[in-house]
């Protein structure tokens, strides 16, 4: 049996089918309305996930500020608060939540990954971002950003993910 | 010890238990444990036996601040270009650290990502896995 949506919203239906139409428009229409709500459900999740993972990731950069000198047994520094007050706004401001983790460079790493090895990270400095990308096959790509460049920052993270870099 | 490294030669590195360098998407370390300004110190076999190394690191650092120890080809930190360099102290005549070249002490991100994904886990703190 077939059924076609036609420009007024209706749903047309071959007269030979017609006995079944109603029903069958029924069944379309309930399909369509629970494709819809079913994706604003995900989108909806999807929002609610990234939105912890951001809580959780400002919690975790926060934490830094509690290493002491020496915290990693090579004498790293302690980061010190603009470091920290820079990154957890960079956090906020991005529209993907990367793992997050401290160097004994003075600099926090955000990273992102991929099933198939592709690799992005952004190193962040007192004083401005090292971006750098790699996949298995070895291409790389480098780049300096400022730290407030968030648009530039977040344009980046979206090509990744839409294989745009590689 | 000699001051060369031999190619077949591991060296091995603790991944401290706090702050977690074990990323939850891959399930590896994170190429932040080899960046550090001072050079990413490792411990060189020395003929021993891994047992007796991860013993070694266990007394020195105590086994809660180990998550996991990790260790690496000298010869594939020489594939990538990096520069080995044994450096005893005091508490420690295996001590040797990876350098990014003999005239750079921190990596490049590319060498500290390579590493971090041909490392080989050693020892596992037991109680990161409860």
């Amino acid at each position: 049996m077939s059924a076609t949506l036609i420009p007024d919203g209706k749903f047309y239906t071959p007269k030979h089918e017609r006995h079944n139409s109603t029903r069958v428009a029924a069944a379309i229409s309930r399909d369509v309305e629970n494709s819809s709500t079913s994706k604003l459900r995900s989108d909806y999740y999807t929002e609610i996930i990234e939105e912890q993972m951001k809580m959780s990731n400002v919690n975790k950069v926060k934490s830094f500020l509690n290493l002491e000198q020496n915290w990693n047994d090579k004498d790293a520094l302690p980061f010190t608060p603009d470091l920290v007050f820079k990154t957890i706004q960079l956090l906020l401001a991005m529209d993907k939540q990367p793992e997050i983790f401290p160097t004994g460079r003075e600099s926090i790493q955000f990273e992102y990954e991929k099933n198939n090895g592709d690799y992005l990270e952004f190193e962040i400095f007192q004083d401005g971002i090292h971006m750098f990308f790699m996949n298995d096959y070895d291409t790389e790509l480098e780049k300096e950003l400022a730290i407030n460049n968030t648009k530039k920052i977040n344009k980046i993270v979206s090509d990744f993910y839409e294989g745009r870099i590689s | 010890m000699k001051d060369e490294f031999r190619k077949d030669e591991r060296l091995y590195r603790n991944v401290i238990m706090d702050p977690n360098f074990w990323k939850k998407d891959s399930g590896g370390p994170s190429s932040a444990i080899f960046k550090d300004s001072n050079g990413v110190s490792v411990d060189r076999d020395g003929g021993r036996e891994e047992a007796d190394i991860t013993s070694g690191f266990i007394s020195r650092f105590g086994v809660e601040n180990i998550r996991v120890i990790v260790s690496v080809n000298a010869g594939y930190c020489m594939e990538i270009g990096a520069h080995l360099v044994y450096s005893p102290v005091e508490t420690n005549k295996y001590h040797a650290e990876i350098h990014d070249s003999p005239d750079k002490v921190p990596l490049h991100p590319k060498k500290a990502r390579k590493l971090a994904k041909n490392c080989r886990v050693v020892y596992a703190n037991e109680e990161d896995e409860k």
